[in-house]
C-alpha cells in the first residue's frame, strides 16, 4: 500500500512536471478511517496528499467528466472499475480521451466498513497489512482476516481488477478475477412469486428519498440534463411515496441498461441502504440473456445493446 | 384475486403505431368487429416512439394494463424503428416482472393494418387476464394535482 501510493505521489509529480497532466485525479485521506475520498491535485507539491489504500472505492469517472471544461490534460489514477467507467463516457462523448491521461492501478479490491464493523466493533479502527491478509484492530480487540472476509461484495465478484485501456499501469498486483456467476442473488429473487417479488422491492424502495445520489455518481448516468430535473413535462412528482421511488428506479435501471459496468456506486451512496446492484445485475442479465454477451466499459469503441439490434432478436411478443 | 366486483371493466392504456396497429383497430371497427370497451387508444407515430416511461406513468396513473402495439418486425414504416421497441421492452418486461408487475399487465403485440381480427382478439384477451387479475394495484399513486 504504501510503496504504490510513493510511486502514485512520484508518477504525478513526474507527469505535471512533464506537461502530460495538467492536474491530477486521485484519492486523500479522508477525516475518518473508512474514508478515502477522491482529490483534485493542481500543482505538483500538492501531490503528498495523494493515497492508496483499501478504502479508494470512489469512481472517479464521473469526477472526470465534471472537469472536462476545464483547460488542458487531466491526469487520472483508476481502479478496474474507474478504467471501464471512463471507457463509458469517452463511448458516449461525455470525456474526450485526448484530454485525460489514464494511470492505472492493478486494484487488489477494497474494503466494506461494515464489515470491519461487525468484526472488531464500531468505532476508531486500525488497518495494517500482514504477508497473507490484515489485521484490524479496533474496539472489540484484534482480528486477523483475509481482505475477501471484509472485501465489498461487488469486489468479490469482479471480472476486471486490471485497469482496461490506460496510459500506464503501475506495478502492483491485482485481485484473482472472479470466473463464477454474478447472478446468483438475481436468479434467487426470480424464484419468487409476484407478489412476494413486489412485496421486497416496495419495502425496499419505500425507504428510498429520492436524494438521487444513485444518479449522481453513477458514470453511466451522464445526461447533461436528467428527465428527472425537468419539469415540462414533469415526468416525475416531488413526492417521495412508493410509487414515484419505483418509477423512479424503474426508469433509472431502464436508461442505464447496457450501459452498467458495476462498479457498485449506486449501492454505496444510497444513505438508505437500498439493494440497487441486485436491480442493475438484472437487466444486466437480460441484456446477456436476450442479446448475446456483453460487458459495457471494455471497449471505448462498443455498440450499446439498446443502441442497436439484430433482425434475427428474440421475440416473444407474437 | 377471486373477490373482484363482477361489474368491474379493467383500463388498458394502448399505444398504437399509426402505420399498422391503429389502422388495424381502425379495420376491426370498420368491420364491426366487437371486443370490450376497455381498451384507450394513444396513437404514435411509431412502436418506438413509445419511452418506457410512458408505460410507468400510465399504470401510476391508474391504468390497469398496457398495451404497445405496432407494426410486425421487418414492416415498420421506417424500416427499423420497431426492433429498437422489440429490444427496449423484451428487457423491461423482464423488469417488470422482476419488480413484481403480473406479466400479463404489460403486453407487446405485433398487429399489422389487416389484422383488425387480431386487434380485437388480443384486446378481448388481454381483458380477459387483466379481468381475472383484478384492478391494479401496484404502482399506483403520487401527485395527481398536474393530471
Amino acid at each position: 500500500m504504501q510503496r504504490m501510493t510513493d510511486n502514485m505521489r512520484k508518477r504525478a509529480g513526474e507527469l505535471m512536471a512533464e506537461g502530460k497532466a495538467d492536474r491530477f485525479l486521485g484519492w486523500e485521506k479522508g477525516s475518518f478511517w473508512w474514508q478515502s475520498p477522491p482529490v483534485e491535485i493542481k500543482e505538483a507539491s500538492q501531490t503528498e496528499r495523494l493515497i492508496w489504500d483499501l478504502f479508494c472505492t470512489a469512481n472517479l469517472a464521473k469526477y472526470l467528466q465534471q472537469m472536462q471544461s476545464l483547460e488542458g490534460k487531466t491526469g487520472v489514477f483508476v481502479k478496474g472499475c474507474d478504467a471501464r467507467g471512463i471507457n463509458r463516457l469517452v463511448r458516449d462523448g461525455a470525456i474526450d480521451r485526448d484530454k485525460v491521461y489514464l494511470v492505472g492501478i492493478p486494484c487488489p479490491g477494497m474494503i466494506d466498513p461494515d464489515k470491519v464493523r461487525e468484526l472488531v466493533g464500531d468505532g476508531q479502527v486500525t488497518i495494517a497489512p500482514l504477508e497473507d491478509g490484515l489485521s484490524l484492530q479496533g474496539p472489540l480487540g484484534e482480528r486477523k482476516v483475509t481482505l475477501d472476509e471484509v472485501a465489498l461484495d461487488k469486489c468479490l465478484l469482479c471480472r476486471h481488477p486490471e485497469p482496461l485501456g490506460c496510459d500506464e499501469v503501475l506495478e502492483g498486483k491485482a485481485r484473482e478475477p472472479f470466473t463464477g456467476d454474478i447472478y446468483e442473488e438475481v436468479r434467487e429473487l426470480e424464484e419468487l412469486g409476484s407478489d412476494e417479488r413486489y412485496d421486497y422491492w416496495a419495502e425496499e424502495l419505500s425507504r428510498c428519498i429520492r436524494c438521487y445520489a444513485c444518479r449522481n455518481v453513477c458514470p453511466a448516468c451522464n445526461c447533461v440534463k436528467c428527465v428527472f430535473d425537468m419539469d415540462q413535462p414533469n415526468w416525475l412528482d416531488g413526492a417521495t411515496n412508493l410509487a414515484n421511488n419505483q418509477v423512479y428506479q424503474l426508469i433509472r435501471f431502464m436508461h442505464v441498461a447496457g450501459r452498467c459496468i458495476d462498479c457498485g456506486e449506486c449501492e454505496r451512496a444510497c444513505p438508505m441502504g437500498i439493494p440497487l446492484r441486485k436491480l442493475a445485475a438484472k437487466v444486466d442479465k437480460d441484456v446477456n440473456e436476450l442479446f448475446g454477451p456483453f460487458e459495457a466499459g471494455l471497449d471505448p469503441e462498443e455498440k450499446l445493446p439498446l443502441g442497436t439490434f439484430d433482425p434475427n432478436d428474440p421475440d416473444s411478443f407474437e | 384475486m377471486s373477490s373482484v366486483d363482477a361489474d368491474w371493466k379493467p383500463l388498458i392504456v394502448g399505444f398504437c403505431c399509426n402505420w399498422c396497429s391503429y389502422a388495424g383497430a381502425d379495420l376491426a371497427g370498420i368491420g364491426r368487429m366487437s371486443y370490450p370497451a376497455t381498451i384507450r387508444i394513444i396513437r404514435v407515430p411509431c412502436s418506438g416512439r413509445v419511452n418506457p416511461h410512458f408505460v410507468i406513468r400510465a399504470f401510476q396513473k391508474g391504468a390497469d394494463g398496457v398495451l404497445v402495439a405496432g407494426c410486425h418486425p421487418g414492416d415498420c414504416h421506417y424500416s427499423t424503428g420497431n426492433f429498437y421497441t422489440r429490444r427496449r421492452y423484451l428487457l423491461m418486461q423482464r423488469l417488470l416482472e422482476y419488480m413484481g408487475i403480473e406479466p400479463a399487465r404489460f403486453q407487446v403485440r405485433w398487429i399489422s393494418a389487416a389484422e383488425g381480427a387480431k386487434f380485437a382478439q388480443v384486446v378481448t384477451q388481454m381483458t380477459e387476464e387483466i379481468q381475472a387479475l383484478g384492478p391494479n394495484k401496484k404502482l399506483r399513486g403520487g401527485c395527481t394535482c398536474n393530471e
